[in-house]
């Protein structure tokens, strides 16, 4: 991989391994909803940088004109008929929530 | 005789003959768990109270003439990311560790109306996410076959259940490979079936377009008998293809009959699937094995498949791009685990907070993997990429099998690793999807079946990919070599 295919990424290593950029990094977890210590940070900028760089292999196959392929099957369309179905109750899954009261979710309190 | 080393289809067929009742078979695969199950650590959770119940209730049902399926009153395990209705489904996961389903996955619904007794939940990677199961919430499983090795993954737990003993049968679920990889690895049979012929519903989604149940067994012929009574459309679930563009159910029952033969079939050997990396005893065991199906009947020529190494980077982009929008959901407040006792700036804060304690490394890895591969200015270069590259991977595999009834190979390059020597280098282990990672990019079946054993004996695996919805001529295949060959017989001293 050189630098210059994705210079947006991070930087190469001592080995000559892609290390993604940690703003990337972190803007990445932030999008994930992760929130990664120092230490993971830089894990992750060589292990994700690492695995990077070997995808790229797929990067200069021609692939112009070829449709993208969201599903294995050719599905159709697959309906059911709209008949009303007996569901489960609310409470059923309320009661696998990790805090509830009078039939509503508790989050915890962010404004004082 | 121990009842632990009969076939799901042997015990079935004692236990409708009276010969062995119901209660009998689960209790002597309780004593098995007993003896065994501290070493392997195949399951999650055992419950032998309802497993007994269950089995005296089966039995009852037999002796009232009820016409049951041909498995009826045979215990067996379900991968704890399959939901079962008022038992603990955890992925592997602390983030589900306490979570109980109300409902059973469809699959599970259909063994257990069908007479299935269920023992319990097996261990997997978290999430599904793995192909060692070292990286479950519960603790490792090792292979039966030598304690210091993994048992494959991410389906490990069902297949090192069966290989022990310790299950008749199992279910497991396929993202990558994670049924016929650890069928490999532990020398039991396993099927991943075409994606759209058995409902994904009460499967915990990993990757949504890839993901498949399917069977975990000793023989080919129990495999396509735990098929057939779970696969078939499903009202819950619009990717289970409808009858008629479903597998033939008919065609899959008599192809578990003895006396199979696989004359006249055409096998195509891939070259790509030879290459560079694959552990000497594994390439002349498979291609024993194709020899002996060549010698039972078969024609076997070479052939090539395009974009085999291509293929890690095309499911690994799409698998986790897929993981990182299904497991959004959680969050810390609507079901799983929520830290307590912190302070959090603001909402978004607490969910970072739950998923990054909720979550193990591998599976926050591929979060941000996927999460990065969605982001905008990358989808186009990798996403969007990887999804132009299936479709030229599913053209190339279309034409293969334009020719070919079959196509066979190799499970994974090498036999099962020693624990703890993989985890390090993530990319290592991704690389070892090689071969299985087509089947579900393309949704075509594959099977694996026990073929030989390396110099230390440890199980080596052979692999056979054939056409959508032909799960019928692959189990026939399976069927027929193994009528041939012993290796499946084969079990670990334990």
């Amino acid at each position: 991989m050189s630098q210059t295919q994705h210079p947006d990424l991070g930087n190469l290593d001592q080995q000559g391994h892609l290390t993604l950029d940690p703003i990337l990094v972190k803007k990445v977890a932030r999008l994930a909803r992760l929130s990664p210590n120092e230490q993971e940070l830089d894990s992750l900028s060589h292990e994700l940088g690492k695995i990077l760089e070997h995808f790229q292999n797929i990067e200069a196959l021609e692939t112009d004109n070829v449709e993208p392929t969201y599903h294995p099957q050719d599905l159709l369309d697959s309906v059911r008929p709209d008949q009303v179905q007996p569901s489960y109750d609310q409470s059923v899954f309320m009661e696998l929530t990790p805090k509830h009261k009078d039939g509503c979710l508790m989050v915890p309190r962010t404004f004082e | 005789m121990d009842i632990y080393t009969l076939s799901a289809l042997e015990l079935g067929h004692k236990i409708a003959g009276r010969e062995i009742s119901a209660p009998e078979a689960t209790q002597a695969m309780l004593d098995r768990i007993t003896a065994t199950d501290q070493t392997v650590k195949a399951y999650l959770t055992v419950v032998p109270e309802q497993a007994l119940a269950q089995a005296a209730l089966i039995q009852q049902r037999l002796d009232n003439g009820e016409q049951l399926m041909p498995l009826a009153g045979v215990p067996m395990a379900i991968k704890d990311n399959i939901s079962t209705k008022g038992l603990r489904t955890t992925c592997g996961s602390k983030m589900l560790w306490d979570y109980v389903p109300p409902y059973n996955a469809t699959a599970a619904d259909r063994l257990l109306a069908g007479g299935a007794v269920l023992l319990g939940k097996t261990n997997l990677d978290e999430f599904a996410m793995g192909n060692t199961t070292e990286t479950s919430y519960g603790g490792i499983t090792t292979n039966p076959w030598a304690s210091d090795r993994v048992p494959g993954g991410s389906s490990g737990g069902s297949a090192a259940a069966v290989a022990a003993g310790e299950a008749v049968y199992a279910l497991g679920s396929d993202t990558g490979g994670s049924i016929r990889q650890p069928a490999s690895y532990c020398g039991v049979t396993g099927l991943k079936p075409t994606y759209g012929a058995v409902s994904r519903f009460g499967l915990v989604a990993y990757g949504s377009s890839l993901d498949q149940i399917g069977p975990l067994a000793k023989t080919a012929a129990d495999c396509g008998a735990i098929l057939a009574q779970i696969a078939g459309p499903d009202s819950k679930d619009s990717t289970a293809m409808p009858a008629g563009r479903n597998l033939d159910t008919t065609a899959l029952l008599k192809s578990i009959e003895p006396g199979q033969s696989v004359k006249g079939l055409k096998i195509g050997i891939p070259a790509e699937y030879f290459g560079e990396g694959l552990q000497p005893e594994v390439r002349t065991a498979v291609e024993a094995a194709a020899a002996q199906l060549a010698e039972l009947g078969a024609t076997v020529e070479p052939c090539h498949l395009p974009l085999v190494e291509e293929g890690i980077a095309t499911y690994y982009l799409i698998a986790t791009a897929e993981a990182s929008a299904n497991l959004a959901r959680y969050d810390g407040i609507q079901y799983g685990f929520r830290p307590t006792g912190q302070a959090y700036e603001d909402l978004a804060d607490f969910y970072a907070q739950a998923r990054t304690e909720g979550f193990g490394p591998e599976v926050r890895r591929r979060i941000m993997l996927g999460t990065f591969a969605l982001s905008s200015g990358y989808y186009d270069a990798y996403y969007l990429k990887a999804l132009k590259v299936r479709k030229l991977l599913q053209q190339g595999y279309r034409e293969a099998l334009s020719r070919f009834d079959l196509l066979i190979g190799p499970v994974a390059p090498t036999t099962a690793p020693k624990i703890g020597t993989t985890l390090s280098d993530p990319l290592q282990g991704y690389l070892a999807d090689i071969y299985t990672v087509a089947a579900n990019l393309t949704g075509l079946p594959g099977l694996s079946l026990p073929c030989g054993f390396d110099q230390i004996g440890l199980p080596i695996g052979v692999q056979l990919i054939g056409r959508a919805f032909d799960e019928a001529t692959l189990v026939r295949t399976g069927v027929t070599y193994q009528e041939a060959t012993g290796y499946h017989r084969q079990s670990p001293a334990l």
